[in-house]
């Protein structure tokens, strides 16, 4: 083996601690980075692998007219794997042990069998034999305490029909549960239930199917034309089939998918940019790792250059050393990134209620995570080695601790020297803090870097609570939203209202759903809401033009590319925007009540109305009340639209409160390796006042001024530093998504900083030890021959 | 690169005219160097006496390749090396000059032989690299210590490594800073006649900086300095002898 090949190999054992901490650094890097994207694939897998192993549907081909199930024959289609029919129809569940009435897509299959598309999994009990038994959805169960065997009331028209509930099922369909009357989640009020083909048919007075599932080949999904092609050709086969005509719903419009496309997306941004936080904050730290043992070699590397060796060869050398624990951190990165990857998933599929999908290494983000982090780690040991093979062996050969330069005192401590002269033990750190100021700046940065990973996640979960308190108490003041199914006027409603006890004010509201024309064939459906001008329930938080006439939400107006001043387009008329707000997830257009009641030409009448109730009614027996009294269609509760808001995002949180444990880590480790670091740096310094007889007191003060210097001065910086970063994270994440300001709480901003400066004083306290330890013998003679 | 005669047995192989060093540290500047003249012949033993701060240390870099000076010249072997590129000087330092420091600086992670070893290493010499080390430890008396690290050796054995990696090349000229001065007397003595007996045996010439008048009674030659300045460039070893 080569001479410099033995010394790379023994110079690395000889300084283990910073060896280990660069291949801990790097590791970590690799393992955050790879893992964090790891998850994204890991989560498509399972939702793919689900819906393939449980046949999801293709498309969805429905009828308003009951269809002869014999009749439907695709096995001429090769296009076609499988397909199955059902009779589908939405009403309303009560359990026996709440008085609540849920929402129920009721669905009747064949007995004692699995449909042949859009299964489920059986995850307790058995399939239903006869028409008294039903199987629910298992997370509805679990959430309401519901035993097999319990009995369920199903609403058919004005009759309750009992149930027995003979099985708990996982059924793709409804991971989000999307309420078919508000389009919003509702994991807690939609109660999915399968019942026999011939019951419900029965039930509901309807002698066939009105749902027929069909799934196509893997190979056509890739091809968004290719699907279009086949649904219609399939349409058109089942209208000759059946005599009758279909509407088709494919997959991807399916609310429950689009639900998921949107978590997942978010969950493909989360592993975008919280990677790349990953990374900027393990680039500080490799560099200020690696740049140290490098510049530790000063001595060696004044040596070799004197002894003939080139520039070139020297700067290999280093890079050979400093690229070696690179390669090794990676290769620990793999198997970490696996540990991270499969906790982060774990949690995600259980809050989500997906299978959990066999572990397995995917290979497009280790590609990626190991070219980008070896990548960062050669060059920067290339770089820092270019530097040092630079110096001129004259100088590389002169103690690094003698050949500091000082021409004077550093300002600040000229400025502070008025008020008071300072000891030298005060002195020596705070000039060695201004002697090499990139230095000392590097060494800061690190330390503000360290705490990014946690400030940003924490952001996130602060700026979502905001931004959900903001909306429910500033804007939406309402407690119920009342959708009637027809215009009733205002005045009657708000008199039998009013006359209900519990309900603490009221107001009249209309809406109307629209389709935008965006031109070029395009078009966008959306909801116009109407509010009277001086509501109190409903505010507008205006980001431009004014609060009065025409305004658009800001994700609307993003989306469509609207400003003030210009004019939304509908069939028939036109609008112009007189302001723009900030919504949380609205995508709708506002105006005032009586500028729409003119516009629709509904006199004084409305279609909804907005109330809030005094503290502890009870909701259910006010819901009663009101669908009593006036012809409600939907009673929207707002305490539901929050859940929602949240379970649209339950996914993406679960990955957000992994990423704060471990952002927790990442401050731990980063802020005690940068401090143990730059006091071990200066092990010369120590070796120096301890020959001269310095006291440990004296010793800890020196470590300490420095180091708290460091630490509480990259806290500071690291204030606004998280606050960009945050900003960035939350707007990539949340574009298009929901309309959210970037907050960061004290308390999140005290935690990441304290723990933080908890880190830093242990890594203080570890260096300490170290220092008081020293051999002064052996450190003065490795000092004189190096 | 011009080439350097490596066959010089005689007359000047290192010319210095009107040498001048100035460092600038900061606003201040500092003359290590004010006009130095001198010639020294191949094979001879020469000795840079002076106290410290005289510049001995300066002179030694401009000669042994690892500083140029602001002006004047210097040639090696007839060669102007003054100008030299930074590839250039290191060529010379790797070829032609031998380096022995006052702290040695050994790299502690090699043993002796591989610490030797090294200096052919840099050179691209692959030929019989380890036979070579050996011999030149055995040629300055540690054969026996070939595989023991810097941190088992005494500072005097440290020392004789230091000179076997400067021998192992055959370079034209050793060129030693302070090579005693870590050392107690006696190994320090030990030192010296190894290197003078080196000189003589292999006829390489000997650049030896010292503040020790002692230390310069064996030498051919002694160059005096103060403040930058030749200020004796007789054969004054014979005086101080005497």
């Amino acid at each position: 083996m080569r001479i410099l090949t033995k010394k790379i190999l023994r110079d690395i054992w000889y300084q283990k601690g910073r060896s280990l901490s660069i291949i801990v650094i790097i590791a970590l890097a690799m393992g955050l980075y790879a893992g964090v994207l790891s998850s994204y694939y890991s989560a498509t897998d399972a939702f793919n692998t689900t819906e393939t192993q449980l046949n999801l549907h293709s498309v969805r081909y429905q009828s308003n007219t009951p269809i002869n199930a014999s009749k439907i024959d695709l096995s001429h289609n090769s296009a076609v794997t499988a397909v199955d029919s059902r009779l589908a129809v939405v009403t309303s569940v009560q359990i026996n042990h709440d008085n609540q009435s849920y929402t129920s897509p009721y669905y009747g299959i064949r007995d004692g069998e699995h449909p042949k598309v859009s299964d489920f999994l059986l995850q307790r009990g058995r399939l239903i034999q006869n028409s008294s038994e039903v199987l629910l959805e298992d997370k509805f169960m679990d959430s309401h305490n519901i035993q097999l065997g319990s009995t369920i009331h199903i609403d058919v028209g004005s009759i309750k029909i009992n149930k027995t509930v003979v099985g708990a099922v996982f059924s793709p369909e409804f991971i989000y549960k999307v309420n078919p009357k508000t389009g919003l989640p509702d994991l807690e009020g939609v109660c999915p239930v399968w019942g026999m083909l011939k019951a419900v048919q029965s039930e509901f007075h309807f002698p066939g199917v009105n749902e027929i599932l069909v799934r196509f080949t893997d190979n056509i999904h890739k091809n968004q034309k290719v699907i279009d092609k086949y649904i219609s050709q399939v349409k058109t086969t089942l209208e000759n089939e059946v005599n009758t005509t279909l509407a088709s719903t494919e997959l991807t419009q399916e609310a429950d998918q689009q639900m998921k496309e949107g978590d997942v997306g978010a969950l493909d941004d989360f592993a975008r940019v919280f990677g790349t936080v990953v990374l900027l904050i393990a680039l500080f730290a490799i560099y200020d790792n690696i740049s140290k043992l490098i510049a530790n070699q000063r001595n060696y590397i004044g040596t070799m250059r004197a002894l003939g060796g080139s520039k070139w060869k020297v700067t290999r050398h280093y890079s050979y050393m400093a690229g070696l624990l690179s390669v090794v951190g990676v290769l620990i990165g793999v198997p970490l990134s696996w540990l991270i990857e499969y906790g982060l998933i774990a949690e995600y599929t259980d809050i989500v209620g997906i299978p959990l999908p066999s572990s397995k290494l995917y290979l497009i983000p280790m590609v990626q995570a190991t070219s980008l982090v070896l990548g960062m780690a050669f060059l920067i040991s290339v770089l820092s080695s270019i530097r040092v093979a630079s110096i001129t062996p004259r100088e590389a050969m002169s103690s690094s601790f003698i050949t500091q330069v000082f021409h004077s005192k550093p300002i600040v401590e000229r400025i502070l020297g008025k008020i008071s002269s300072f000891e030298p033990t005060t002195a020596i750190p705070i000039r060695n803090i201004f002697r090499n100021k990139k230095k000392s700046l590097l060494t800061i940065l690190t330390f503000s870097m360290s705490i990014l990973l946690m400030t940003s996640a924490l952001a996130f979960i602060d700026s979502f609570n905001y931004a959900i308190d903001q909306n429910f108490n500033d804007r939406q003041k309402f407690d119920m939203q009342i959708y009637y199914t027809q215009p009733i006027p205002a005045s009657e409603a708000m008199d039998k209202l009013q006359a209900i006890s519990g309900i603490n004010q009221t107001e009249p509201f209309m809406s109307q759903t629209v389709s935008l024309d965006l031109g070029v064939n395009s078009s966008k459906t959306t909801s116009i809401y109407a509010y009277p001008a001086d509501s109190k329930l409903r505010h507008y938080d205006i980001k431009e033009g004014k609060n009065e006439g025409v305004v658009v939400s800001g994700l609307l107006a993003d989306e469509i590319n609207i400003k003030v001043g210009e004019s939304v387009h509908f069939s028939n008329t036109s609008l112009k925007v007189d302001g723009i707000a900030n919504e949380l997830i609205s995508e709708s257009i506002f105006m005032p009540l009586d500028q729409m009641q003119t516009m629709t030409g509904s006199g004084n009448n409305i279609t909804g109305s907005v109330i809030t109730l005094n503290e502890g009614v009870d909701q259910n027996k006010i819901q009663e009340s009101i669908k009593s009294v006036l012809p409600v269609a939907v009673i929207v509760v707002s305490s539901t639209v929050k859940e929602s808001i949240q379970t649209l995002i339950q996914g993406l949180f679960a990955m957000i409160a992994v990423m704060v444990l471990i952002g927790l880590l990442t401050v731990a480790l980063f802020s005690f390796n940068t401090v143990v670091l730059e006091i071990l740096s200066r092990e010369n310094e120590f070796v120096n006042l301890k020959s001269l007889g310095s006291s440990k007191r004296k010793m800890l003060k020196v470590i300490l001024i420095q180091s708290l210097i460091v630490s509480i001065t990259g806290s500071i910086i690291a204030i606004p530093l998280s606050y960009f970063v945050a900003n960035q994270v939350i707007q990539a994440l949340m574009a298009g998504l929901m309309e959210m300001k970037t907050v960061i709480a004290p308390i999140s901003f005290a935690f990441s900083i304290g723990a933080a400066l908890i880190a830093s004083f242990t890594g203080i306290l570890a260096a300490y030890r170290h220092v008081i330890n020293i051999d002064l013998v052996a450190a003065m003679r490795n000092r004189i021959s190096n | 690169m011009e080439k350097l005669e490596t066959n010089i047995t005689s007359g000047p192989i290192i010319e210095l005219d009107n040498v001048k060093r100035v460092f600038h540290v900061g606003e201040v500047e500092v003359e290590a160097l004010r006009g130095v003249n001198a010639e020294i012949n191949a094979g001879e033993y020469v000795v840079l006496l002076g106290p410290s701060g005289s510049g001995k240390t300066t002179l030694l870099n401009q000669i042994g390749g690892i500083d140029q000076p602001t002006e004047g010249t210097v040639k090696i072997s007839h060669v102007d090396i003054t100008h030299f590129d930074e590839e250039e000087m290191t060529k010379l330092r790797r070829k032609t000059i031998g380096w022995i420091f006052q702290f040695h600086n050994l790299i502690p992670s090699l043993s002796s032989m591989e610490n030797v070893q090294l200096a052919l290493e840099l050179m691209e010499d692959k030929e019989n690299q380890v036979e070579r080390s050996i011999q030149a430890l055995e040629d300055v008396g540690l054969g026996e210590y070939v595989d023991r690290f810097p941190a088992q050796l005494s500072g005097g054995q440290q020392q004789r490594v230091a000179i076997a990696r400067a021998l192992v090349k055959q370079p034209t000229i050793i060129v030693a800073d302070e090579p005693t001065g870590n050392l107690d007397k006696e190994t320090g003595n030990v030192i010296v006649d190894l290197m003078l007996d080196l000189c003589h045996s292999k006829g390489i010439t000997f650049v030896v900086v010292t503040h020790d008048p002692s230390m310069a009674k064996v030498a051919d030659r002694v160059l005096s300095m103060e403040d930058g300045k030749i200020v004796d460039s007789n054969v004054l070893s014979k005086t101080i002898k005497e």
